[in-house]
């Protein structure tokens, strides 16, 4: 197979070079970037959520008296609605997306198929403006008068219509999230596209790494379900703003009435496959490195493969389990938790495959080897909890608590930012061309690990013993009174984790500056982005590999050219 | 600040001597305790689950660690018997927790929280519920038994029922979506404008109890509280007696915002 | 010269693009035809109460108008891949003047004259928004095709790719207005 797409010339202006750049790894950083600032806000936000929670009506330390001057440093109760409104928000569409699909996705996907770029870099570009746009959309409704939107993440109606939620905040909002809906649209149109038709030749679609699986997949939900979201969001804009009766009912719908649930079926219908776009990319990751640390092949890395497809199949018919407690009819009540509970064998595939990888390896516990270990820990206990939530009964004691909130942080927030943290020790040599402190991530491996688990392990206890969500001060219930040496614990652990992510933030940029030069294969792995210089150069690979075996090829016993893998490019070693 | 950090260690030495695991609040109805009963099957089969993941996670890692397992054994698991353990593993999970969950769940709902009482029974207890930003109101048919009519006990923060009865509730939504939410009954619904959904409970415990609005309705949600008093049947005939006798003399008949309720349908 | 790896062309990856964004597009008029399917079923009336049915007049000279200019978009690109590009000027100017009469004749005068406004409930907002939406695209596709002008010069560089993909998205407007011909105002 000959050669191809051309090799353009290197921009040299800055413009160019690093803001309104067409290089997908350029775009990849910027997503980083992006994402890890709006991550630290998300982060902020989770804070002050718990203080208010475990100190309720006293001054927020340090920050508060600059942020609240009319309270005295006090979060007060529209403020604290708008904190976990816009907490989830951006951690989901601003924090989570843009790192895990918008870097990770557009560093990896070209390099690990073999790629120059992708299939429309110009494409990839605006993607990345656009939801710089819809960022800053964000930001701007909360310097709008009554705020930014305070009807939490899901911003059910009639709540976040103008009887609920008056003021510019809340349409800011759906506008937001309907701009960053067609940023990601635009990214998913151009994953689908490169992974299709960019992979080198010779590699077929079980020979991607399956961190591309993970994110081809992301992709092409993404580009199904967005839209439905945008849909729901663009008919909440036309209530709020021209009038329209779509979501009104009750004593707010002068004229007809309209249907507040609708928006929920909207929501979800989108909302469920979410949850997987999310999580699909930090599990092909987590398989991926399980393999690379384990030195050893991925164990059933077919049927990993294929229970993410199936996953992804059964996503898109599951989304009824978050509306048992609005009185659905019983058939679809029970079909909906049936079909929910199908999930958990491909689920439990995973975890077979991903034991079954470390089983018998050679495993050197490098920092994203144990952030992965980490992934399959935490994600274990996310999914099973999830089996209380898909039961119709139970769900009607635990839904809305914070049973609810700690099982969807376990799966959603623990286990994609440790999967993130994961990627971002492993690709941040072929990013900046040198090693992250070691020593440095262990710790803040360490640390992370027992904050987290600390907080949602906490919360679900919580919300066991009947602590519902979205409280500005839980202990006006009589019942919660003894919740709050809990609810101080599991605040403290979100200040220790906090803490030691200033360890990740100084680890990154000392090492970004003063990091140890990293040779072209630090982790001594055999896909494609590791046959090439780190950092990599722009326009990537001089000629395009030939794709000759997959890429988890370790411990080959027939090898012997002194290494313990092989690369993509090399002809699979027989006996 | 360290005056901050000091008070946070003493705090969080205090969290941790009295962080027992919390147990839920005390259940006071006939079939709370199903819900408490399917949590607890799903989650011992949970930790049994669980803890293989975690003893395959940390003994593979213990035992296979490069210094004591140099060599690694090569394998695709695409052998036979990896993809049959890979498959027992998945159907093992599903029937055992899955199917079981499922099929107890579904007799729950089927027997307890689906099964009505039948309303024109003359002891069940029947409740309209009205929730509004930030505050339940409940409202009774009063003496002539019929809802929406001059004579109806209307009450706000507090709901009076008699122990030993059959309630039903009726709950709709004045302005944005609420839920009503009994702890001590594990059983929540939500409000929803334009809506009529259902709850019913039998409480068998008297005293009082919280009730709360478990969705974010707004800015003061944490303050729509309201208070669930169970009489014995005495004390409720006497509250009953009197509350119906106010009605009847208090109530304003003109005043077309005491009308918010709805006529049941007679089945 | 941009030839690809595997066997895709410039005009596969093309077109692989375009049919995601159309599945994209889909998806959104698809969430709006669920709305509308959803309040249908559930009002016992529809129109409901108070409203007469939509005459067929104003809708059907839109379709016209749309079926004419996507067909007009069969030949414009036919031509242009013929290299005959004497008279391919004419027709991208009617499909332009075809998609501007189509905004035009929207519903919106009449529905405000015979006061089904905005406001009146939810089939009021049905008919209003999901014109808006629908006319929206329309617009998004007549920018589109600006950028197809270029065309018209002589023996310039081939734009038939972007030719063809304007047309996908253009009958794809097409076809959903007659979804919504069939569904909102027929029915």
């Amino acid at each position: 197979m000959t050669y191809v797409h051309p090799i353009h010339d290197a921009p040299k202006t800055f413009l160019s070079k690093y803001i309104i750049s067409f290089d997908h790894k350029v775009i990849g950083k910027q997503f980083l970037w992006y994402g890890i600032f709006f991550l630290g806000i998300g982060g902020m936000m989770a804070l002050m959520i718990r203080w208010t929670l475990a100190y309720p009506g006293e001054a927020f330390p340090v920050l508060g008296n600059l942020l609240f001057p009319h309270t005295n440093g006090v979060v007060p109760p529209d403020t604290y609605a708008m904190l976990f409104t816009l907490h989830g928000t951006i951690m989901i569409f601003y924090a989570i997306t843009p790192i895990l699909i918008g870097a990770f996705g557009n560093y990896c996907i070209p390099l690990m198929i073999g790629a120059r770029d992708m299939a429309f870099p110009m494409l990839n570009m605006l993607s990345f403006w656009i939801n710089f746009v819809a960022g800053g959309l964000l930001l701007a409704s909360l310097f709008t008068p009554y705020g930014g939107a305070a009807g939490g993440w899901t911003s059910y109606p009639t709540l976040s219509t103008l009887i609920g939620s008056p003021g510019v905040g809340q349409t800011l909002w759906c506008l937001s999230i309907f701009v960053l809906g067609a940023s990601s649209t635009m990214g998913a149109i151009n994953y689908v596209t490169t992974v299709i038709s960019f992979r080198a030749p010779g590699m077929g679609y079980f020979d991607m790494p399956l961190t591309v699986w993970g994110l081809w997949l992301t992709a092409i939900l993404n580009a199904i379900f967005l839209p439905v979201l945008g849909a729901g969001c663009m008919l909440l804009v036309f209530d709020r703003v021209f009038g329209t009766h779509f979501f009104l009912a009750g004593a707010a719908a002068t004229q007809g009435t309209g249907d507040p649930v609708l928006f929920q079926h909207v929501f979800w219908i989108f909302g469920h496959p979410e949850v997987y776009i999310l999580i699909l990319p930090a599990w092909g990751m987590v398989s991926d490195f399980l393999s690379f640390f384990s030195r050893k092949p991925a164990f059933g890395a077919k049927s990993t493969a294929l229970a993410m497809t199936t996953i992804t199949i059964l996503s898109t018919v599951v989304y009824g389990h978050h509306m048992f407690t609005t009185q659905m009819s019983p058939l679809l009540t029970q079909t909906f938790m049936t079909l929910t509970m199908t999930i958990s064998i491909p689920s439990a595939i995973f975890f077979a495959n991903w034991l079954g990888t470390i089983w018998r390896g050679s495993i050197r516990f490098d920092s994203p080897m144990l952030f992965s270990l980490g992934v399959v820990f935490v994600f274990g206990l996310g999914g099973l909890t999830g089996l209380y939530l898909g039961t119709v009964s139970t769900d009607l004691y635990l839904h809305d608590t914070y049973f609810v909130v700690g099982h969807f942080h376990y799966t959603m927030a623990a286990s994609v930012l440790l999967g993130g943290f994961a990627a971002t020790y492993f690709w941040f040599p072929k990013m900046f061309g040198r090693l992250m402190n070691e020593t440095l991530a262990k710790i803040h491996f360490w640390g992370t690990m027992v904050g987290l688990n600390g907080i949602f392990f906490g919360m679900m206890v919580l919300g066991y013993a009947g602590m519902h969500r979205r409280l500005y001060n839980p202990f006006v219930y009589e019942f919660m009174q003894k919740m709050i040496p809990l609810n101080t614990f599991v605040t403290i652990s979100a200040l220790v984790m906090g803490v030691f992510q200033l360890v990740f933030v100084y680890n990154f940029i000392h090492s970004m500056l003063k990091g140890e030069k990293a040779s072209d294969n630090p982790w001594e792995v055999g896909t494609l982005e590791w046959t090439i210089p780190s950092p990599a150069p722009h326009y990537n690979f001089k000629e395009i590999p030939v794709v000759k075996c997959g890429p988890h090829e370790f411990g080959n016993p027939n090898l012997n050219n002194g290494r313990d893998f092989q690369y993509q490019t090399e002809e699979l070693v027989k006996a | 600040m360290m005056n901050f950090i000091n008070s946070l260690m003493t705090d969080f030495v205090l969290s941790v001597e009295s962080s027992y695991f919390l147990s839920p609040t005390k259940v006071i109805t006939t079939n709370g305790a199903e819900i408490d009963k399917l949590f607890m099957y799903t989650t011992v089969m949970n930790i049994f689950y669980f803890v293989l993941v975690c003893i395959g996670l940390i003994g593979f890692s213990f035992l296979y660690r490069k210094s004591k397992n140099p060599k690694p054994y090569y394998t695709y698991g695409n052998k036979k018997n990896h993809l049959i353990v890979t498959l027992i593993v998945g159907l093992a999970v599903f029937l055992s927790i899955d199917l079981n969950i499922t099929r107890m769940s579904n007799d729950d709902m089927l027997e307890h929280f689906w099964n009505f009482p039948d309303h024109k029974n003359e002891d069940t207890i029947k409740v309209e519920v009205l929730a509004q930003q930030w505050m339940w109101n409940f409202r009774y048919a009063g003496k002539d038994g019929v809802f929406n009519t001059a004579d109806d006990v209307m009450s706000n923060h507090d709901l009076v029922i008699p122990v030993g009865k059959k309630v039903e509730f009726r709950i709709t939504s004045k302005d944005v979506i609420h839920s009503l939410y009994f702890p001590n009954a594990r059983l929540k619904v939500d409000a929803i404008p334009g809506r009529i959904t259902r709850l019913w409970f039998q409480p068998v415990e008297t005293g009082e109890f919280d009730i709360a609005c478990a969705e974010m309705c707004g800015t003061h949600h944490y303050m729509m509280k309201a208070k669930l008093k169970v009489m014995n049947e005495d004390d409720f005939k006497a509250w009953n007696n009197e509350a119906e006798h106010l009605a009847e003399v208090g109530n304003d008949g003109s005043n077309l915002d005491n009308y918010w309720g709805w006529k049941w349908e007679a089945e | 010269m941009k030839e690809a790896t595997l066997g895709y062309t410039d005009r596969d990856r093309a077109s692989l693009a375009m049919t995601v964004a159309l599945v994209s597009f889909a998806m959104l008029f698809a969430s709006l035809f669920l709305t509308y399917a959803v309040y249908r079923v559930r009002s016992a009336m529809w129109p409901p109460m108070g409203f007469d049915k939509i005459p067929l007049t104003l809708p059907s000279i839109s379709s016209a108008f749309i079926l004419l200019s996507s067909f007009s978009f069969i030949r414009f690109q036919r031509r242009y891949e013929k290299k005959a590009t004497n008279k391919t000027y004419y027709y991208l100017t009617l499909i332009l003047a075809l998609g501007f009469l189509f905004t035009q004749n929207q519903l919106w005068n009449y529905l405000n004259e015979t006061g089904v406004f905005v406001e009146s409930g939810t089939f009021a907002s049905i008919l209003h928004s999901f014109t808006w939406i629908h006319a929206g695209h329309v617009v998004l596709g007549m920018l589109a095709l600006i950028f197809c002008l270029p065309a018209l010069r002589k023996n310039k560089k081939d734009y038939s790719i972007r030719i063809s993909n304007v047309g996908k998205f253009w009958h794809f407007l097409g076809i959903i207005w007659i979804f919504m011909y069939i569904g909102i105002f027929l029915f």
